[in-house]
């Protein structure tokens, strides 16, 4: 089921949310079941084939790290490896299969004749948190294990099932025993960042898949994009993955909050960000944070010397694009942002980078070299083959002519424009809500803690009747409705 | 950061006034808007394009529709010029094709209502190479104009196609413009070359990754079995073709196209060909499997081909 649906709207939300209303103050144990089922009608609505794969995964992780909490020494490591083996094995099965059939008929001319499987959705986010779960449940970390529902909603709980944020145990299941004490002010605000995050997807990111399906379905099509085709439709893209993935963010964020619970901040203004270091802590940072505690740090991190960080560091970044996407495009976009990083460090330890980073001119500069390499790392993100990436870098660089705008119309500047007239000047739901204290901040990631803005939020009947318009407006653009981008994921 | 003191209350009345305020406009608002379109619609706006697409074609039906009659989706009556078509077949041929949102059914009911006042050699059935994998909708599919319906499948039908955005600026254009004759010449545009005129606004053309196996929804087998029971009850030649579609999505999709082909042999109607029409970019109209106006002409010629072996008359020459 999709958040911009109407029968989310308006039928599993209203119902959904009435019912935990009444169950949260009758029985706690009532209103977690009350959402597990909830939970379990939202993914069975997309395909309830998958349910028993979702529903199979959580009793075997929750058994395992049963079983973990009740051995040691080898035994306990056994249970580790079963568990990592059986979550890795299956996200591999499940995300991994077609990729390496087209792989071995490439490389061979022999097709291994594999039936083809179809991805269940959210696998690769629910896979990576009980992931966590069972490591932190070895590590002796988990001190929550006290009832399968618990477990289970921690798990199902449909505002991040489908596509994160990839919620950490110790963030969710301590809320269970939270009783929240202003429930129209976890409402109030839940509707109005769900309205926004609404708007952002259906005019905004929506709009922009126009120019940057018509220049990559060109260059998909063998076309050769000339260079103001290829750079607007790569900018149309970075900018409608940008608003798509916020607006989910936003989404998600908002829907917890009206169910009593805090998510962590998945996105903040990443396009502001001043290095490509600093634009991973601010795009999709529950998952940079799960690549850096059960992938870098266990690899090494920067524990074992330079060379083998630099390495730690490129592969967690290629191991990452793979998780996006079964396709050497994505591992070619992950293998960029690790080469990206990789430079950032190099040249803040160079004398002349340090000198050049205290420079009045320097803050401008690294937002916009930062940008720039990041639209380059989009195009191969959203070229379905190398090729087609190719053709899109040709046009970029001049290699395929100088040419004007054949593909696209001097109208299809303006919403890419606009959009990133917001993307860079407006701020984040955070900065406009900080005094409401809006989702979980993460340790480490500083764009988390928001500042408040000299302008305030005002909880008043003109601002009332205003989001009740703009959700209106909203309303008008679900007969249109295309899928969030990360839903591939 | 400066740190606020957040005093915990139960029940905040600001935050109330706030959320009645707001679900009270948007309720106000989506009824305006519910108002305003279907009140222009009632006034004589021109309908919705479905429904003048459906009385377009179902006026057809009390002329002579020749021994040629095609059914099927937009894919259809996007690729097909009909009166060329009786050119280039020697006999007369007629376009029914109506949208994908009736699906097989309506093409089942349009293939009957035709039967009942009329006796073509050929049924040509053309749907879009992704209808397999939809579901059939009764309130999609039925043939009844809307007056007809129960208020039920009524309202659902009228909030589906008329709560957007396309209908809420047709609707303001119409009371801005009702008094002049620029909304009589608005009314005109909906139809260019026999068909719903294309938007001005190039195809999203999704992956071949959607078009899958396993999402064929096996409901279509028993319409197309449906139809084919009523083709041989009448003695009427059916023939199934896929509509086309853009490359080079086009070309990569014959595993799915085999499925289809395979239910479609199934249920005893005749298969054309086994693949569908590719349309190279710049054949692509407003959807992947829209053929461009420009197009439509060539398309004609190559449809006309691929069925020629299986027309009636051609057939029975054969055998003579």
């Amino acid at each position: 089921m999709l958040f911009n649906s109407f029968q989310f709207l308006f039928l599993f939300l209203p119902a959904t949310l009435l019912g935990a209303l009444l169950l949260e103050r009758w029985s706690r144990k009532a209103f977690i079941l009350w959402l597990i089922g909830a939970s379990v009608v939202f993914y069975g609505a997309w395909n309830p084939r998958f349910l028993w794969i979702l529903c199979l995964s959580l009793v075997l992780n929750y058994a395992i790290a049963l079983l973990m909490e009740r051995s040691a020494g080898n035994a306990r490591r056994i249970w580790l490896v079963i568990g990592l083996v059986w979550n890795l094995g299956l996200l591999g099965y499940f995300k991994y299969t077609n990729f390496l059939g087209t792989t071995i008929e490439e490389l061979t001319g022999h097709d291994p004749g594999w039936p083809e499987v179809i991805l269940p959705i959210g696998i690769s986010f629910f896979t990576f948190q009980k992931i966590a779960f069972i490591v932190d449940s070895y590590r002796g970390q988990t001190a929550s294990l006290r009832s399968f529902g618990r477990f289970a909603l921690f798990v199902l709980f449909f505002p991040q099932l489908i596509a994160g944020p990839i919620v950490h145990h110790s963030e969710f299941i301590p809320q269970l025993d939270r009783r929240r004490g202003d429930r129209t002010s976890d409402i109030s605000i839940g509707l109005v960042v769900l309205v926004l995050g609404l708007i952002k997807k259906l005019y905004i990111a929506d709009t922009l898949a126009l120019p940057a399906n018509i220049v990559f379905n060109a260059a998909a099509a063998h076309g050769h994009p000339g260079m103001a085709d290829a750079w607007t439709g790569a900018l149309a893209y970075s900018a409608q993955i940008y608003f798509d993935f916020s607006a989910y963010s936003d989404m998600a964020i908002g829907l917890g909050r009206m169910f009593g619970f805090d998510l962590p901040i998945n996105f903040t203004s990443p396009y502001k960000a001043a290095s490509i270091v600093d634009f991973w802590r601010r795009w999709h940072i529950t998952l940079s944070r799960f690549l850096r505690d059960y992938l870098y740090i266990p690899l090494g991190g920067n524990r074992r010397g330079e060379n083998r960080r630099r390495f730690n560091l490129l592969a967690t970044m290629v191991l990452g694009g793979l998780w996006h996407g079964a396709g050497w495009s994505f591992v070619l976009w992950g293998f960029l942002h690790g080469i990206y990083l990789l430079i950032a460090h190099a040249f803040s330890a160079l004398p002349a980078g340090r000198r050049m980073g205290k420079s009045a001119w320097w803050p401008l500069a690294a937002r916009v070299l930062t940008f720039l390499a990041v639209v380059i790392a989009w195009v191969p993100f959203r070229a379905a083959d190398m090729g087609t990436t190719f053709r899109m870098w040709q046009g970029m660089f001049g290699w395929a002519g100088a040419g004007g705008m054949e593909l696209l119309r001097t109208a299809h500047l303006v919403p890419v424009a606009g959009a990133f007239a917001i993307a860079f000047l407006a701020p984040n739901i955070y900065e406009i809500f900080a005094w409401e204290r809006l989702g979980l901040p993460s340790p480490g990631y500083p764009a988390t803690k928001a500042k408040p803005l000299l302008w305030k939020w005002r909880w008043t009947p003109v601002y009332g009747v205003a989001t009740g318009i703009v959700f209106a407006a909203a309303v008008l653009k679900l007969n249109d409705v295309s899928p969030f981008i990360y839903f591939r994921f | 950061m400066e740190q606020e003191t957040v005093t915990v209350e139960t029940w905040s009345p600001k935050r109330g006034a706030f959320l009645a305020w707001m679900a009270g406009s948007a309720a106000a608002a989506l009824v305006g808007i519910f108002l305003l379109v279907s009140l222009t619609l009632h006034a004589g706006r021109t309908e919705l394009p479905f429904e003048v697409l459906l009385d377009h074609q179902r006026a057809k039906l009390a002329g002579d529709l020749g021994s040629v009659v095609f059914v099927g989706d937009s894919s259809l009556g996007n690729a097909v010029n009909a009166q060329l078509f009786s050119q280039l077949s020697g006999s007369k041929a007629t376009n029914l094709a109506l949208t994908a949102g009736y699906g097989y059914q309506g093409t089942l009911q349009m293939i009957e209502a035709v039967l009942k006042h009329r006796h073509p050699s050929d049924f040509v059935i053309v749907q879009t190479p992704e209808m397999m994998m939809r579901r059939p909708d009764p309130a999609n599919f039925d043939l009844a104009p809307l007056s007809t319906l129960d208020p039920i499948a009524r309202f659902r039908r009228i909030w589906l196609d008329t709560m957007n955005l396309d209908q809420l600026e047709e609707a303001a254009r119409y009371v801005l413009f009702s008094s002049d004759r620029r909304a009589d010449k608005r009314r005109g545009e909906v139809f260019r070359n026999d068909y719903i005129a294309q938007r001005d606004k190039p195809a999203n053309l999704p992956r071949a990754s959607h078009f899958d196996v396993k999402k064929i929804n096996a409901g279509n087998g028993a319409v197309l079995a449906q139809i084919a029971g009523i083709c041989r009850k009448t003695k009427v030649n059916c023939i199934y073709l896929n509509g086309p579609w853009a490359d080079p999505v086009c070309q990569q999709i014959s595993g799915y196209l085999a499925a289809v082909d395979r239910i479609v042999r199934e249920s005893g109607l005749t298969l054309a060909d086994s693949d569908a029409e590719c349309l190279a970019p710049g054949e692509i109209g407003d959807q992947a499997d829209h053929t461009a106006p420009a197009a439509k002409d060539e398309m004609t010629k190559r449809i006309f081909e691929r069925l020629r072996p299986y027309l009636s008359h051609n057939r029975l020459s054969a055998l003579s």
